[in-house]
């Protein structure tokens, strides 16, 4: 292990055992157990334009011998365009296919517009995320405000090169409203990824998410297993 | 539903890995070491300029053909970077420095440079390179020597700026590099990793 490598790992675990600690508070209480498979594409298509397609899925553990495995089905298309060297806008479609019916929804149809800003520390990268979000469903609406702050850095010298690790750590609020319910939520995940070479790289993260502060019923909990491979062009 | 959604998925992983797996290509790798892995002959020089310092970060350094080897250090309130072959001989000494202590001739000029080619633009990170003359090419500690006594006349001087700037035709982040009256040198766009995992 290298000299820089040690206290690194020493800070994950240590922020491994801070993102868990909720679940021994919660252990008996509503939490569900997700894997969430990723794959992303993205593509430059100009000197400022990036093109962006993801598919995302999200599978039950806990019915993962039966038919509600398979939860959501998310295709995602997205563009970005560069404003400044840290300033980004964006924009884009998701489709929520939802399989047992969510909320009396079987499909939703998002729309989102973001904007976002990326400080730099060498090849240390500190990302500042704000999210709009419109979700049309069958029979509902509904707005969301998410602001998701991301920090990632290698764990090997001070450049991420092709075959080296890196840790990531994210926290996400949102706040839904229209004019029948409001609610609100957090996400905090730890992760690490394997940048395989210049187009690819690989992440496993794990993600515990606060749910329904604001609905009056409970707040419940879940934690989120993820896998993501990125291409990026 | 739920096999035939991962058969698929599955498919498309595997023929996205095999075009990785399946290509060779030139690796630039830089890696944190620890001091063993170190060329003797580049510990002895650092020795004896800085005995018993334990703060010192190693580099690993290759581009597939040539191995180098680095040394990162502060003293004396300044960050200093040595570059060394796989040898452990001396290549060069960079010294991380603000702009306000680059004299105002060079500064001058540096400015001008940047005002023609961009429309906005932030110095993100300023070194000062320095590179021996020939006599000191093969006289390691003569050569630190020279730098650490501020002997000008032994060595040349260069600045290399990382830049974020923006134009009408470029926008993002370059690495240039100026000679000691501010005169550009090369010009390299520095290549940023994708933001697709934090966007």
């Amino acid at each position: 292990m290298t000299r820089n490598l040690a206290p690194l790992m020493k800070n994950f675990i240590f922020f491994a055992f801070i993102l868990l600690c909720p679940l021994s508070v919660t252990a008996q209480s509503n939490l569900d157990w997700i894997w969430n498979p990723e794959i992303s594409y993205s593509k430059k298509a100009s000197d400022r334009t990036t093109l962006i397609a993801k598919l995302s899925v999200f599978n039950s553990l806990d019915n993962a011998s039966n038919r509600r495995f398979v939860q959501f089905i998310e295709p995602q298309f997205s563009a970005s365009y560069t404003l400044t060297a840290r300033w980004k806008i964006g924009g884009g479609y998701y489709f929520r296919w939802a399989e047992p019916l969510i909320d009396g929804n079987r499909y939703e149809h998002r729309l989102l517009q973001q904007a976002g800003y990326i400080n730099y520390l060498g090849d240390q990268r500190l990302a500042h995320r704000f999210r709009l979000e419109q979700r049309i469903r069958t029979s509902s609406y509904q707005n969301r405000f998410r602001y998701r702050i991301s920090f990632d850095f290698p764990l090997q010298g001070e450049r991420l090169d092709p075959g080296e690790k890196y840790l990531i750590f994210k926290n996400e609020m949102m706040t839904a409203f229209n004019a029948t319910e409001s609610d609100a939520e957090n996400r905090v995940s730890a992760g690490l990824g394997w940048f395989i070479r210049g187009s690819y790289k690989f992440e496993f993260n794990m993600q515990y998410r606060t749910q329904d502060i604001f609905s009056g019923e409970g707040v419940s909990h879940l934690l989120l297993f993820g896998t993501a491979f990125y291409i990026s062009r | 539903m739920k096999y035939s959604f991962y058969v698929l998925l599955l498919i498309f992983f595997l023929s996205g890995t095999s075009a990785v797996f399946g290509q060779s290509e030139k690796r630039e790798v830089e890696q944190s070491i620890d001091i063993s892995e170190m060329p003797a002959i580049a510990l002895e020089t650092l020795n004896e300029f800085w005995p018993n310092m334990d703060n010192i970060r190693y580099i690993y350094e290759t581009d597939g053909d040539s191995e180098n080897f680095e040394a990162k250090l502060e003293w004396m309130g300044k960050q200093y970077s040595i570059e060394f072959t796989d040898k452990g001989y001396v290549i060069d000494v960079e010294q991380l420095v603000d702009i306000s202590e680059i004299s105002t001739e060079t500064t001058d000029a540096i400015r001008s440079y940047l005002e023609q080619q961009f429309k906005s633009v932030r110095i993100t990170r300023l070194q000062r390179q320095f590179i021996a003359d020939d006599e000191d090419e093969t006289d390691d500690i003569d050569f630190i020597d020279d730098i650490l006594e501020e002997d000008s006349e032994d060595y040349e001087i260069r600045y290399e700026m990382e830049v974020e700037g923006k134009s009408n035709s470029v926008i993002g982040a370059f690495e240039l590099l100026f000679d000691e009256s501010g005169k550009i040198i090369q010009r390299r766009r520095i290549i940023r990793r994708s933001l697709d995992n934090i966007w």
